[in-house]
């Protein structure tokens, strides 16, 4: 009886072998968690301000003066009214050398803004690859900001500093408030954006604040209520 | 039996041919981490290159913009030179005919005073407007150095 049992129980051992060794046989490791770091591909490309930050020789009858703007779209510069002031030919450079022809220069009526439009959109290859990103807020006092232009008109630099306050713009009184920062500028940065952590414009570089050496940086609110109010401007004349 | 043995072999034979097609897919996967891993390298290296060549670039277009600023100043006072020198000219000339006139007016009693110190007052402006054209040439000249 036992042995009859044995026999049944044996009978299935080749098929249970053959199963394992099916089942052995057909399974391979899977290969080892790649280590390609593919997060180079993931990250979101960020527009460098020096790429869209342009340089302004402004040509007056009382001389030469040089200041700093940037690109908003593919035809439009914000820049300072003072660097643009009286402007007889305005010449527009990037940092990497193309002219730009300017068509129309506008000038603030209420700040030290102006807005040049050259006279076509880039053309294709144009060393500015993208234009800048307006935030859409003012900073807050305490928030880092980066200040870019070209100051004494000589190269290109990105200056740091952080915001430290407004206070009401010394050529408009209550009018208008300006940014006070502890970010480093000369004359010639004047015109040149001011932007955050996220290289959004935050503001335009105007001045320095004689008593403390401070700089007076234009908010981003105001610059979107000029550029919003065509009334808000009038035509650059020559002096 | 022998359909249970045949059909046996034949799973285990597939399950070997499963093996094999599952091996080269895995060192498929593996060469193409590889490649995918060099590619990344190539790519961040690319943008290392032309990262800094802007920067070259950026340089040299500073340069330039430099020299273009240098030579609109130099223009500049190239156009303003004769007019400055002709100031300097005009007011050189007012002064030494003034100062014949007050020669001329000493010890002389019916001498016009008033007419010579008028004289006086415009001479003074001539040369205080050639001045202050010579001061902004100078100063032309101070920017070009620096």
């Amino acid at each position: 009886m036992s042995s009859a049992a044995d026999g049944r129980r044996w009978r299935w051992a080749p098929a249970a072998l053959a199963i394992a060794v099916l089942v052995g046989g057909g399974c391979v490791a899977p290969p080892d968690e790649p280590e390609v770091d593919a997060s180079l591909l993931d990250t979101p490309a960020r527009v460098d301000p020096r790429t869209y930050t342009v340089r302004i020789r402004n040509q007056t009858c009382e001389g030469l003066g040089v200041g700093s703007g940037f690109l908003i779209d593919e035809s439009t510069i914000v820049t300072n009214r003072h660097v643009v002031e009286g402007a007889e030919v305005l010449e527009v450079e990037t940092s990497e050398g193309e002219s730009l022809t300017v068509d129309v220069a506008s000038q603030g009526l209420l700040a030290d803004l102006a807005v040049v439009r050259l006279s076509g959109p880039m053309a294709m290859g144009s060393s500015v690859s993208a234009t800048a990103e307006l935030a859409p807020e003012n900073p807050e006092a305490g928030d880092a900001l980066r200040a870019v232009g070209y100051p004494g008109g000589g190269a290109l630099t990105v200056t740091e500093g952080t915001v430290e306050d407004f206070k009401a713009d010394p050529r408009l009184g209550n009018l208008s408030k300006v940014i006070r920062s502890d970010v480093a500028i000369e004359p010639g940065n004047s015109g040149g954006p001011a932007v955050n952590d996220e290289d959004q414009v935050v503001g335009v570089v105007y001045a320095i604040e004689v008593d403390t050496e401070k700089s007076l940086i234009v908010p981003v609110d105001t610059l979107r209520r000029l550029l919003d109010d065509t009334g808000g401007v009038e035509d650059v004349e020559s002096c | 039996m022998l359909v249970v043995i045949g059909a046996l072999a034949g799973s285990t034979a597939w399950g070997f041919a499963n093996r094999s097609s599952a091996e080269k897919w895995r060192d498929r996967s593996e060469a193409a981490d590889t490649r995918l891993t060099d590619s990344l390298d190539r790519v961040e290296a690319s943008s290392a290159d032309v990262e800094d060549a802007r920067e070259r670039l950026r340089d040299l277009a500073a340069e330039k913009a430099g020299e273009t600023d240098r030579n609109r100043i130099l223009s500049e006072i190239v156009s303003q030179a004769p007019d400055v020198t002709s100031a300097l000219r005009d007011c050189q000339q007012e002064t030494t005919s003034l100062t014949n006139d007050i020669l001329d007016a000493i010890g002389d009693p019916t001498a016009d005073i008033a007419a010579i110190q008028a004289r006086i007052r415009d001479v003074n402006g001539i040369c205080e407007d050639a001045l202050a054209a010579s001061n902004a040439l100078e100063d032309s000249i101070d920017e070009l150095g620096s």
